[in-house]
C-alpha cells in the first residue's frame, strides 16, 4: 500500500505531509533553543560578575571559520536538491558529499576548540558563561551529528530510493535541507550571541 | 523548468556571498567601539544577525515562497516565542547572588528584610 501525500499534495494543507511534518517540528526546535537563549539572557543580565567568566578568551577566528563552513555546508545542501530537481544524481552526490564534508570540519573544528578549553581547566561547572556556551554548543553540536546520520544515509544506502520513486527522494532531501538550513540559522545566532557581543 | 532552477542556483550562489560577506561584517563589528556603548553593540550584532537569518530561512528554506499553512504555523511558533524571550522580565529581576532575596529552601527560612528605616518611618 501506497502512503498518501508523500509524492502529490494534499488539497487541505497545499503541502506534501512530511513538509508540514518537518515545519512543526522546526517549531518546537525553535522554543527549545529560544528557552536556552531566554535563560543565557538572564544569566548575563542578572550576574554581575558575568564580565569576569572569561568570555572574551573564546577562539573568535576559529569560530567564523567555523561560520564559514556551515554556511558553505547550507549552500551545497540546497545545490544537491537543485540537482536533483534538474535529474543529476551525479551532481546530487557530489553536493551532498560536500555537505558532510562540511559538517565533519565543522566538528573537527569544535572539537579542537572544546579541547583547548579543557586543556586550561574551563569546564561548564567553571562558571555561569561556560555552562551556557557548553549546553548551547554542546545542544547544537547534537543536532549536526544527527544531521550528518539522516544525509549520510541519503548519500549511501538512502539513495537507492530514486531509482524507483524520484520524487519522493527529492522531497526528503528537501526535507532533511530544511533541517540542516535550520541548523546553520541557530549557529547564526549563536555565534555573535556567544562569541562577539 | 530548467530555466527556473538556473535562476535558483543564481540566487543561491548570491545569498552564499552576502552571509560570507555579513559574517566578516559582525565580526568586524565586534571589534569596533562603539563609544563603549553596549546596547549599540550588541544591536548591531543582533541586526546583522537577523539579516543572515532572514537571508537563509527566505532562500535556502524557501519562505519567501511557501503555502499559507506554513506561515500560519509559524506565526504561532514567533508568538510564544517572544512570550519565551520575555518571560524572565515577567518575575522579579533581582539579582541571582542577592541574598536578601534567596528565598526559602533546605528548611530555612526567608528572611524578610526590614526595610523600616530606608523610608524614614513612614510605617
Amino acid at each position: 500500500m501506497k502512503i498518501p501525500y508523500n509524492e502529490e499534495l494534499r488539497p487541505d494543507t497545499g503541502l506534501y505531509n512530511a513538509k508540514l511534518g518537518i515545519w512543526l517540528f522546526l517549531a518546537s526546535e525553535v522554543m527549545l533553543f529560544g528557552g536556552l537563549f531566554s535563560a543565557y539572557i538572564m544569566l548575563r543580565l542578572s550576574d554581575p560578575n558575568w564580565a569576569n567568566y572569561g568570555q572574551t578568551a573564546l577562539n573568535i577566528p576559529l569560530a567564523t571559520l567555523n561560520t564559514a563552513v556551515l554556511i558553505t555546508s547550507s549552500v551545497t545542501m540546497v545545490m544537491s536538491w537543485v540537482a536533483l530537481k534538474m535529474n543529476d544524481i551525479k551532481k546530487y552526490s557530489m553536493y551532498m558529499g560536500l555537505t558532510l564534508l562540511c559538517s565533519f570540519g565543522f566538528l573537527v573544528i569544535k572539537y579542537i576548540e572544546y579541547t583547548a578549553k579543557f586543556d586550561h581547566g574551563l569546564y561548564p561547572s567553571t562558571n555561569n558563561f561556560l555552562a551556557v556556551y557548553f549546553t548551547i554548543t554542546g545542544l547544537h553540536g547534537l543536532h549536526i551529528i544527527g544531521g550528518i546520520i539522516v544525509n549520510g544515509y541519503f548519500f549511501g544506502p538512502g539513495k537507492k530510493m530514486w531509482n524507483s520513486e524520484p520524487e519522493r527522494f527529492t522531497n526528503r532531501i528537501e526535507i532533511a535541507g530544511l533541517y540542516w538550513h535550520f541548523v546553520d540559522l541557530v549557529w547564526i545566532f549563536l555565534f555573535p550571541a556567544l562569541y562577539l557581543l | 523548468m530548467s530555466n527556473d532552477m538556473k535562476h535558483h542556483i543564481k540566487v543561491y550562489r548570491n545569498v552564499f556571498f552576502a552571509l560570507l560577506i555579513l559574517t566578516g561584517a559582525t565580526v568586524g563589528a565586534s571589534y569596533f567601539d562603539f563609544g563603549g556603548i553596549t546596547w549599540i553593540a550588541v544591536s548591531v550584532g543582533l541586526a546583522i544577525a537577523a539579516l543572515k537569518g532572514y537571508l537563509v530561512a527566505a532562500n535556502f528554506m524557501h519562505l519567501n515562497n511557501e503555502r499559507r499553512f506554513i506561515y500560519i504555523t509559524l506565526s504561532f511558533t514567533v508568538l510564544f516565542f517572544i512570550v519565551l524571550f520575555f518571560m524572565p522580565t515577567l518575575w522579579h529581576n533581582d539579582v541571582l547572588i542577592s541574598p536578601d532575596h534567596i528565598p526559602a529552601q533546605n528548611g530555612e527560612v526567608y528572611k524578610q528584610v526590614d526595610h523600616s528605616h530606608d523610608h524614614g518611618g513612614h510605617h
